[in-house]
């Protein structure tokens, strides 16, 4: 396993850099449909009662929050491409997106009382870096 | 807890990666502006499901 991920991240820098504008485009539409899945999965988390109305608002936040983080990505995207796409142009964007979706301040929303529902907000959560660390990763940044 | 949400969560995640490694490998067959554009659709309709949900929690109707 502890090979397994560097390997990934080497691949992932050998494909992106090839096609760094659509492998950035492809993870902006990918993250998209996790944050939808993730509000879909809040909304039901509230209606079973397993977080507080103002928990499941407060989560919902966050990933709004997210989503906008995509948004910004997807606008740095499309600016890089207008620009000619030079390179460290996507880097930059995904770097950006990175470094906003860890915001103290907005990840201090996503903090529930039930514990099984934090375990599954904290799965959303980290599933949205997950991807977002595996383009910067992928298109060569830190 | 949705046990399949969660698997979708996780699934989602993976599909940033595989989809990399799909796009490269020419299967996807679209090109990137079109990407773009889904995606750009997808956040959009993220931005009304937030709307929507936060208004069910208030009571109050969504502004389309």
């Amino acid at each position: 396993m502890k090979k397994l991920f560097p390997a990934i991240l080497l691949s992932l820098c050998l494909i992106a850099c090839k096609d760094p504008a659509g492998a950035s485009a492809k993870a902006a539409a990918d993250i998209a449909t996790g944050i939808n899945s993730g509000m879909q999965t809040v909304a039901s988390l509230g209606q079973s009662g397993a977080i507080t109305p103002a928990e499941e608002g407060r989560v919902l936040d966050y990933l709004e929050f997210a989503n906008k983080g995509d948004e910004a990505f997807i606008s740095c995207i499309a600016a890089a491409q207008t620009a000619g796409s030079k390179a460290g142009t996507y880097t930059a964007c995904a770097t950006a997106f990175n470094t906003m979706l860890n915001n103290p301040t907005e990840l201090a929303l996503i903090k529930v009382a039930n514990q099984a529902a934090s375990q599954t907000i904290t799965t959303i959560v980290n599933g949205v870096n997950v991807a977002v660390t595996a383009i910067v990763s992928g298109l060569g940044g830190a | 807890m949705n046990p399949t949400n969660a698997i979708n969560l996780a699934l989602a995640a993976l599909q940033a990666v595989l989809g990399i490694i799909a796009e490269i490998k020419g299967q996807s067959g679209v090109t990137d502006a079109q990407i773009l554009a889904q995606a750009q659709t997808l956040t959009a309709g993220n931005d009304a499901a937030y709307a929507q949900l936060k208004a069910a929690l208030t009571g109050a109707t969504p502004v389309a």
